[in-house]
């Protein structure tokens, strides 16, 4: 499953400075957002994972778009991710 | 007597906002489209409401403070982030706007950016790539764009900076190392944040009063705003809330106007996607540092972390802090507020310090607290002005004796009384640094000035009607 994943607004300090990371997900699995945060966790993060994540949940100031709506509005944490979907990552906490 | 139970208490205010199931939400407004935005926990709005609703927010904010002239010279400070950058994306629009029920925006704008580059440490392709990058957006917008380093603010006036329209070069002036330098020699980050603001105002103002530009739209937004405020109110600057927050701060000759000011960051985020906002990222003083950092990095943690869950937060906030005024005009033009008594570095009024005001409270607190009782008695038996600033005061600046260092040597003692020349905020920040003759506010100067001023003015007081 191919998912694109956005950082702006400051977060991409934590990703190496890239902003747009296309990652396959080894299929046969349903992967919710819960899942995804852990694997960018493992997989992604370079460093300083509280400044990204925060217990199971984003840390409060990082905005989620999924295909351009915020996520509270398709499930939140338990929305399970489709082929090709787009998720944005935006810190609303750096730069003015 | 009254009947409230401290336990109840809690439980109904603590109440966060419910988060009640949004999933696929229909616009409150036009009740037709899927919603793709949810405001305050439990707005859901479409695309097309959500932008019509924020460009008229920033519209009403620029039209309700009577901001703007016709056709005005309008800097726009871009630091490449998000929030300044929809800003500069509202404004082109409003300047294109073709609706013939607004008013067109007309002013003319112009870009200006100041390279951090030299106190980060960061390395010179990182800052050319930069520069490059605000080059290519500013003529991608058709806007002209100045770029200044910030070593620049050192200097003492407009004949030592290096400006170019449309262009910039990473090249290390004399001022480089003195940044440098001045920078490494302050303690806690917290000072360093406070004097790197009031650096960048200073040349903000410079650069605007040089190329002839009255206003400045800076790009911060509610959210880091109202972090803002509690850490001013902590660092001991809430006389100049009004200024530091407001929407107009008016305290240098230039004008500095924060039409963002309404946004929360969710909203900010939401309209910098929408508006495909490409934003620069550039790192500053306390990125990747935890929130015992700084004073501001602290507020900014709280402050996100209770909007989260109660909505209300900043708006709370915003609404006290409009409240609180100074009892004193900090316009450029007021007369009733001389030159003498604003503070050199942020140029605020500068609190007094008479015999029952709060900061001489203060400062006797201080002293007992140091040195117990005793320290007071020595506090009264000194005469207000010392030994030494009585010699300054006694000979003028003219005095050609080359022997007798009267005016020229300012021993550590008097150097410590600068309630004078700096307010309380910015004296706490200069106490942090170990080397302030670099900071380019006069300091030596001033003080000998003005505290012969003042004891001028106490001889001569009983004999004024």
């Amino acid at each position: 499953m191919e998912v694109s994943l956005n950082f702006s607004g400051g977060a991409e300090l934590l990703f190496g400075k890239i902003k747009q990371h296309i990652i396959n997900l080894p299929a046969g699995e349903t992967w919710s957002m819960k899942k995804l945060l852990s694997w960018i966790k493992d997989n992604l993060l370079k460093e300083r994972p509280e400044l990204f994540l925060q217990g199971d949940t984003v840390r409060p100031g990082i905005l989620v778009l999924v295909n351009n709506a915020d996520w509270e509005l398709v499930g939140q944490l338990d929305y399970h991710l489709q082929n090709k979907d787009e998720i944005v990552f935006i810190s609303t906490l750096h730069g003015g | 007597m009254c009947s409230i139970n401290e336990e109840n208490l809690l439980a109904d205010t603590m109440v966060a906002t419910p988060t009640l199931p949004f999933k696929d939400a229909v616009c409150r407004k036009c009740r037709i489209v899927k919603a793709q935005v949810l405001l305050r926990k439990t707005d859901p709005y479409c695309r097309d409401c959500f932008m019509k609703y924020a460009v008229h927010k920033f519209r009403s904010t620029l039209g309700k403070a009577r901001a703007l002239q016709h056709n005005e010279h309008v800097l726009l400070a871009y630091s490449g982030g998000l929030s300044s950058g929809s800003m500069i994306h509202l404004i082109k629009q409003g300047l294109e706007a073709s609706d013939s029920n607004k008013m067109k925006l007309v002013i003319k704008p112009s870009l200006l950016h100041i390279d951090e580059g030299g106190i980060l440490n960061l390395p010179k392709e990182e800052r050319k790539a930069s520069a490059d990058f605000i080059l290519e957006y500013a003529k991608r917008n058709c806007l002209d764009v100045y770029i200044c380093s910030l070593e620049y603010s050192l200097a003492a006036d407009i004949s030592g900076v290096k400006l170019q329209k449309n262009s910039y070069e990473v090249e290390p002036s004399v001022y480089a190392n003195q940044l440098e330098q001045l920078f490494g020699s302050v303690k806690s980050l917290t000072a360093k944040e406070d004097l790197l603001l009031r650096l960048k105002q200073r040349l903000i103002t410079l650069l605007a009063t040089h190329l002839n530009y009255p206003k400045v739209f800076l790009g911060p937004n509610a959210t880091r705003l109202a972090g803002q405020l509690l850490s001013a109110v902590g660092q001991g600057r809430g006389a100049q809330i009004a200024q530091e927050i407001g929407f107009a701060d008016s305290r240098t000759g230039v004008v500095f106007l924060r039409p963002m000011r309404e946004f929360v960051d969710k909203e900010v985020a939401y309209l910098a996607n929408f508006l495909e906002v490409d934003s620069l990222c550039l790192p500053t003083l306390s990125s990747k540092l935890g929130p015992t950092a700084s004073i501001g990095r602290l507020t900014e943690e709280f402050v996100v972390t209770l909007q989260a869950n109660f909505p209300a937060t900043i708006s709370t906030l915003f609404r006290t802090s409009d409240k609180l005024k100074s009892n004193v005009g900090v316009d450029r033009s007021s007369s009733e507020f001389k030159d003498d008594s604003r503070c050199l570095l942020c140029l605020s009024a500068i609190e007094e310090s008479t015999l029952c005001s709060a900061s001489t409270a203060r400062s006797i607190s201080q002293t007992i607290s140091r040195s117990g009782p005793s320290g007071l008695n020595d506090l009264e038996s000194e005469p207000y002005s010392t030994n030494a600033q009585q010699q300054s005061a006694a000979c003028n600046a003219n005095c050609s004796n080359p022997e007798k260092q009267c005016c020229k040597t300012m021993d550590a003692g008097t150097m410590k009384d600068w309630s004078v020349v700096l307010c309380y905020g910015c004296r706490v920040t200069m106490e942090d640094v170990k080397t302030p003759e670099l900071v380019p506010i006069n300091l030596r100067e001033e003080l000998r000035l003005r505290s012969r001023r003042q004891m001028m003015r106490q001889s001569v007081e009983q004999f004024l009607l």
